[in-house]
């Protein structure tokens, strides 16, 4: 049985999960423009497929790839739904979409214990190598589908669906393979949450988690993987070192837990006021004739 | 539960979604993006009016006028501090800004006042029968409160300069810059009755029920749908979208659905309910289809 992680064990290996919970979010809204308030939901299914699927006899090995999946196939569920609505109104279906799915994980109390949630009682063996080459690789892949014509046509979707339409590229094709992509990791994320914390619940489904992750893309950079890294350290950072605030300030933990997410809300708000692309913002590539030579 | 008391809390639902819809449905068209923060200015409307009656003393419904008005002024300072900067930078950079602000102005209330439940000062009492339900005083004040607002609302659009203005503005905000309209001066009365509304629809829901500084994120998608239903822009539309959510919450839930799966040939034990916990999910799956299958509304044109 696992013995009990350290407290920096346990740091390094949630910042990963969210790490790779931000490149499957950055792939969405950075590099295709698809505003996915829902993201979380991704988490929540790769978990609870994790959860049920231990519990069920599935050797543990098998269920990241397995929980992978299962959120592969809610990825393209929710490119399904895009269509070409807009940004606006498609971050709104997304947030209700996955709402729907929390709600349905706290009322079915047959599907994964309600509100009360699932717990996981098998150990992943190898945990931790496994998690940190999953970020390394999905930090590869991210950089990979930057450079390849994959990227090229889902960041000309992003600025809009008809000239990439006018091309003859079938943007819903690519839109579906974006969120499948997302979906894998996401649910690959979900699993190892559900590892790690050997427990998942509904709660770990709140949309505000969901806004924690935007927070992350968007101060670190969208479109740019090494920003999306950069951002998920320093909020990760910030909420957790905020946590010794307590021993510097008379302050307590409930008024703490609300000011970080002010914080969050704060970061947010002033990035997009006056650094929209973030810290690290996306590379320009230059293409063609000028480029002869070099890339910028 | 009656037909009249399901209806009598139909209506109440109605008042708080609508006047809350009303304002967002009015920024969206005119500021022309979703701001996410709309509906957590309920909760701080419902924070003022608190500090307004329990902190300082003030009689109940003075309180509401006081933070009504400062709520205006309140979204004034978000667009002069905020939005003002993000005019031309197309509709998803400013929803983000909101959805930071949102996050930043409902924790702020959490950390200030703390996740208890809190109350207005006046004496309860049981309700008045009318009609087979019970009616309090709260209710009745919310029904006239949010009538006269939306009425005094109208007024303001289709006997006022700066209606005439503020729906030229909706319209084509070109032409109405063109047309010598000040669309700053617009932008910020917009700002004004928005915020003031989602204010006073917070007063409503904390006056009915509890101030808790939970009620803000609940409310983001249910308003959000009874703008869609009416489509953006439209005030009757959101009036009517506010009816609509507001039933169908209400009767969703308390509506006993046995009969109906009985007709359909289903088995039922006699008495099927939508679990109470599902009642959000009426306006999530709501949102869901018409967003699936009719993006613009019910409404045929805009009736700003």
């Amino acid at each position: 049985m696992q013995q009990l992680l350290s407290f920096a064990d346990y740091l390094a290996l949630s910042t990963a999960i969210f790490a790779l919970l931000s490149f499957s979010l950055d792939l969405q809204i950075g590099w295709c423009g698809l505003a996915n308030f829902g993201q979380i939901a991704f988490l929540l299914i790769g978990g609870y497929t994790t959860a049920i699927a231990t519990k069920d006899g599935l050797p543990p090995w098998l269920a990241p790839p397995v929980s992978a999946l299962a959120g592969g196939l809610f990825g393209i569920v929710l490119s399904l739904t895009v269509r070409n609505m807009s940004a606006t109104y498609w971050g709104m279906l997304s947030l209700a979409l996955a709402e729907l799915v929390r709600l349905f994980f706290l009322n079915e109390q047959w599907v994964g214990g309600g509100a009360g949630g699932s717990s996981v009682l098998i150990h992943l063996p190898y945990f931790g190598p496994l998690v940190g080459i999953s970020v390394a690789l999905v930090y590869v892949l991210m950089r990979g589908i930057g450079r390849s014509p994959f990227g090229r046509v889902i960041r000309l979707i992003r600025e809009g669906d008809r000239l990439p339409m006018a091309l003859g590229k079938p943007v819903f094709v690519f839109k579906l393979e974006t969120m499948l992509i997302g979906g894998l990791i996401g649910g690959l994320a979900g699993s190892y949450y559900a590892f790690l914390n050997r427990y998942i619940s509904p709660a770990d489904g709140l949309p505000i988690e969901t806004f924690v992750l935007w927070a992350m893309v968007i101060l670190g950079g969208r479109g740019n993987p090494a920003g999306v890294v950069l951002g998920t350290v320093v909020v990760q950072a910030l909420y957790v070192g905020t946590e010794y605030a307590t021993t510097l300030i008379q302050i307590r933990p409930e008024v703490l837990f609300a000011l970080r997410l002010v914080l969050i809300g704060a970061i947010i708000t002033l990035v997009m006021v006056f650094r929209p692309a973030g810290l690290l913002p996306e590379r320009r590539r230059v293409y063609g004739a000028a480029a002869e030579g070099r890339t910028a | 539960m009656n037909f009249a008391e399901i209806a009598l809390s139909s209506l109440i639902s109605a008042a708080e979604l609508g006047i809350i819809a009303v304002g967002l449905t009015m920024t969206f068209s005119i500021l022309r993006f979703a701001n996410f923060a709309h509906a957590p200015m309920a909760v701080v409307g419902a924070y003022f009016a608190y500090i307004f009656n329990v902190t300082m003393g003030l009689p109940l419904l003075a309180s509401f006028v006081f933070a009504t008005f400062a709520m205006g002024v309140f979204g004034v300072a978000v667009e002069l501090g905020i939005f003002r900067f993000l005019r031309n930078t197309g509709d998803l950079t400013p929803m983000i800004a909101s959805l930071g602000l949102a996050l930043a102005i409902q924790y702020s209330v959490q950390a200030i006042w703390g996740p208890q439940f809190l109350r207005y000062n006046y004496p309860l009492e049981p309700g008045i029968p009318l009609l087979g339900a019970h009616i309090t005083v709260p209710e009745i004040g919310i029904i006239v409160i949010a009538a006269g607002a939306l009425i005094g609302f109208q007024l303001l659009l289709h006997f006022t300069t700066l209606g005439k203005a503020m729906r030229a503005t909706a319209t084509n905000p070109e032409l109405a810059a063109a047309s010598a309209i000040d669309t700053g001066h617009v932008i910020r009365a917009v700002w004004f009755i928005g915020t003031a509304f989602a204010g006073l629809g917070g007063m409503f829901i904390a006056w009915d029920t509890q101030l808790d500084p939970f009620f803000g994120f609940a409310l983001i998608l249910p308003v959000f749908c009874v703008v869609l239903i009416g489509g953006v822009g439209s005030f009757y539309g959101a009036v009517i979208g506010a009816l609509l959510v507001g039933i169908a919450e209400n009767v969703g839930v308390d509506f006993n659905w046995a009969p109906l799966l009985g007709w359909l040939g289903l088995p039922n034990g006699g008495e099927v309910n939508v679990p109470a916990a599902y009642k959000p999910a009426v306006a999530y799956l709501a949102v869901v289809v018409l967003l699936l299958l009719r993006p613009s509304g019910l409404a045929r044109r805009e009736l700003v």
